[in-house]
């Protein structure tokens, strides 16, 4: 390997429980200063306002979990993988700790691009019940492979079907369980808010949540 | 913590959360105190006086200490929708629930905030109708120094340098419980009792031991049953060998300056007759370089900071300020950190000191002439030639800077026309002098310049001072708006309705806590927010105390008037402060102790020579 060749990590972290209320801005400085913590030695843009080399994967919306988030991080030199897992372990909580981390050469790639999709769990209760069952029907009628389309949001010049690449739901006592890949790129991004407004168009009725939880599971090309 | 329901419906939830890195988490502690502060949590996290005592409390096993910060509005009305009593961070025990819940007091208006939060705790607000079994409200900072608007509210006020103070607080009041018990079982015989005991320590102000009689207009405390003829501030000797937070909690939400803080002194000597800082905490004293850089370094392993800010009432007093820098930056070398100076006195800057500080961050430069003419310069005496100020902006011009903060105050005692002129004539020969030093770069020249009004405060020599009249300060703005049409300079005034309430607090007497929870009760909250301010509200308040607030704010009082705040000894005599104000009515200025010799400001009696400082050298 040439020994002029850069070192990256990619670190896979969660955002969970109580930091799930974290915007993605904070989430970037909280591991920013915990690699800071932990002598993780990443390398620095040069200029005037030195900044450590990091890229965060597609934002996280306040209040969703993320399982498989990413981030990467550029580094002064090569550093095992294992070590800095052990060192983030210290320097992180639980709710936004690392779960694992690779180092690659920085001349690939980067992971982060083409990104596409996410793949979500978004538990939805509604109050005062709408039924369940409708719920249901209705997230099936969404996304590419449903026919007659998906309603235009309010404010949306477009449908959001080109945003939504599969979508079903299974019925859980009284909680929906909606499994969606949504789109996570500039030009296909949809929020899982977002996607609860498209099952209420397909309804021709507002769902009215009682309680609602969004995790992003990962990513898809 | 919050419910995560309520937290999907508030502004910027992840500042309730708590579980930041470093928070202390001791929920079976056996003394469990509330620190609050009474502003929201980005406001708060960055008082490194709270982070301090957070520090020290928590470095008892048995102690617990809680942050709580005042809610945003819409967190606060569902807290009230849902029946939630407000509750610490770390956690969640309602307020009313903890031993001792303290205050800090920065700012005259967060008072009402401070009753909004008592109350969502579910403590009664006034101290008088509190039960044995409620927590003990304590309160300390620079706005206890005037504890009498808030006696009616505040059990008992910290007066002065809390580090021993609180020590000894947390020991007595162990004490107290070994002796009655735990607090949740006492009845009203056993609260006085703990609270004259907490009063018998030093600098511990007990209103409720104080009657109050009226004397030429004004009620003054005198001292009843278990009350001490003087409140002696208490002070820290040694800044080298007192605790200092080297792991404080990191907020997960930006705070509004959000950095490492490093104190590297505390006091000055310079004497600006309208500053409390100034007066309050004297003498100087010191952190030597090597301490510094150890807690530099140790406050970047444990907090991750990408900056550091050193702080002082003026950075560049410190005597060996430039082996501090060096100190400092050697110690997180490599590690992207920079290093910030906020605080800067013209006549201290030197060309070589804006060098050193370019290296590290070109953040704001900021000096503070304060006036416009020389004349009134020394009336206030800010010890700042023109000619002062004229080199120190050239030196940092020619260092790099493109834009610097100029910060003056209208309304001064003795002011004329003149003197508010004067201050449109140096903003021009800043600007003249920028364009000059900065020569092809000169259409980037910047020089932001923020005026307020002058605020009389209580233990300075312009405490008999009062607050010029709305009208007064109105017609400046206007003039100086006219006077300044260069697109370099930018001018902003603070509001002087705010200012107005500020000082009409500030020198009030317990009558004035009559309108502070008339304008609670009114809605009043995070009043330090302009959005929120409603300078009507209070006028109504106001009415409660006989006066109204441009009354309280503009009164002249006596030289020989008895004062209400005259229980509370700072260390500066009183008999310095009229000498001081005196020669301020002659222009005559003062120089600074440290550089000319003693003038018996009274810091002596409690450090023999002091000399300004302590210790007496420490340099390389």
């Amino acid at each position: 390997m040439n020994e002029a060749v850069r070192w990256r990590a990619v670190i896979t972290y969660r955002k969970t429980g109580r930091l799930r209320y974290l915007s993605h801005l904070d989430v970037t400085r909280a591991m920013e200063r915990a690699l800071r913590r932990a002598a993780v030695r990443v390398a620095y843009t040069q200029g005037y306002n030195q900044r450590m080399r990091l890229s965060f994967g597609p934002p996280l919306p306040v209040g969703a979990e993320g399982l498989r988030e990413l981030c990467v991080a550029v580094l002064e030199e090569r550093t095992a993988a294992a070590e800095i897992v052990e060192r983030l372990r210290h320097q992180l909580p639980q709710e936004l700790g690392c779960v694992e981390t690779t180092v690659e050469p920085d001349d690939r790639q980067s992971p982060l691009k083409h990104l596409r999709w996410a793949n979500w769990r978004i538990v939805v209760v509604s109050d005062p019940p709408v039924p369940p069952e409708q719920i249901c029907g209705a997230v099936g009628l969404l996304g590419r492979q449903a026919t007659g389309g998906t309603p235009r949001l309010e404010g949306e010049e477009n449908d959001a079907s080109n945003r939504i690449l599969r979508a079903e739901a299974v019925v859980n006592g009284e909680e929906v369980e909606i499994l969606a890949t949504i789109g996570v790129a500039e030009d296909n991004y949809l929020s899982p808010d977002k996607l609860l407004r498209a099952v209420e168009a397909r309804l021709q009725r507002p769902i009215a949540l009682r309680w609602t939880r969004a995790v992003r599971v990962g990513f898809e090309r | 913590m919050l419910p995560g329901d309520l937290l999907l419906r508030v502004e910027t939830p992840a500042r309730y959360v708590n579980g930041e890195i470093n928070a202390a988490v001791k929920p079976h502690a056996r003394v469990r105190i509330a620190f609050c502060y009474p502003d929201v949590y980005q406001v708060g996290m960055d008082h490194l006086g709270t982070l301090i005592l957070y520090h020290v409390a928590n470095s008892h096993e048995e102690v617990a200490v809680e942050r709580c910060f005042a809610p945003w509005p819409d967190c606060a009305q569902q807290l009230r929708h849902l029946g939630l009593p407000l509750s610490t961070l770390e956690t969640g025990t309602p307020l009313r629930d903890c031993d001792i819940v303290g205050f800090t007091l920065q700012y005259e208006l967060t008072y009402p905030t401070l009753l909004a939060m008592l109350h969502m705790g579910g403590i009664p607000v006034r101290a008088a109708e509190r039960r044995g079994s409620d927590p003990i409200v304590i309160a300390g900072g620079p706005g206890a120094t005037n504890p009498e608007p808030l006696a009616p509210f505040i059990d008992l006020f910290c007066i002065g340098d809390g580090e021993e103070l609180l020590e000894e607080l947390l020991a007595r009041y162990e004490a107290v419980t070994d002796d009655l018990g735990p607090r949740a079982r006492w009845g009203l015989d056993e609260r006085q009792q703990a609270l004259a005991a907490l009063a018998e320590i030093e600098g511990v102000y007990w209103p409720a031991a104080y009657e109050v009689h009226e004397i030429a207009g004004q009620l003054i405390p005198q001292p009843g049953r278990g009350g001490k003829e003087k409140i002696v501030a208490r002070l820290v000797r040694d800044l080298d060998a007192a605790p200092f937070p080297t792991s404080p909690p990191v907020p997960w939400v930006e705070t509004v300056h959000d950095r490492g803080q490093l104190e590297i002194a505390r006091g000055c000597t310079r004497g600006c007759r309208f500053c409390h800082a100034g007066m309050f905490y004297r003498p100087v004293r010191e952190r030597s370089p090597e301490i510094l850089a150890r807690q530099a370094a140790e406050l970047v392993d444990n907090t991750g900071y990408d900056e550091l800010s050193l702080v002082a009432l003026n950075c560049p007093d410190h005597r060996c300020i430039e082996e501090v820098i060096e100190a400092v930056q050697g110690a997180v070398a490599g590690r992207g950190v920079s290093l910030g100076l906020p605080s800067l006195r013209v006549d201290t800057f030197s060309v070589d000191l804006a060098r050193k500080i370019a290296q590290v961050r070109k953040g704001g430069m900021t000096f503070a002439p304060e006036a416009g003419t020389q004349r009134l310069r020394d009336v206030i005496n800010k010890n700042v030639t023109e000619e002062d100020l004229l080199t120190a902006a050239q030196a940092a011009f020619e260092a790099g800077w493109l834009t610097v903060k100029l910060y003056f105050m209208i309304g001064l005692p003795t002011e004329t026309a003149e003197d508010v002129a004067g201050i449109a004539d140096l903003i021009a020969q800043v600007a003249a002098t920028g364009r000059r030093a900065l020569g092809r770069k000169a259409g980037r020249l910047q020089i932001n310049v923020s005026i307020a009004a002058f605020n009389p405060k209580p233990h300075t020599p312009f405490q008999w001072c009062g607050q010029a009249p709305w009208e007064y300060l109105e017609r400046a703005r206007k003039r100086l708006q006219m006077a300044v049409r260069d697109r370099a300079v930018r001018l902003s005034f603070h509001d002087f309705d705010q200012s107005l309430v500020e000082a009409a607090i500030s020198r009030g007497d317990r009558r004035v806590g009559e309108a502070i929870e008339a304008a609670w009760r009114a809605g009043a909250y995070l009043d330090a927010w302009s959005e929120f301010f409603d300078v009507g509200r209070w006028r109504q308040a106001m009415e409660r105390t006989g006066r109204a607030p441009e009354e309280w704010a503009g009164r002249e009082i006596a030289l020989d008037a008895p004062l209400p705040w005259d229980v509370i000894d700072t260390g500066v005599t009183k008999e310095f402060l009229a000498g001081e104000y005196e020669k301020a009515m002659k222009g005559q200025a003062t120089p600074d102790c440290r550089e000319w010799e003693c003038h018996s400001c009274g810091a002596s009696r409690r450090v023999p020579g002091c000399r300004g400082v302590i210790p007496d050298a420490q340099c390389r």
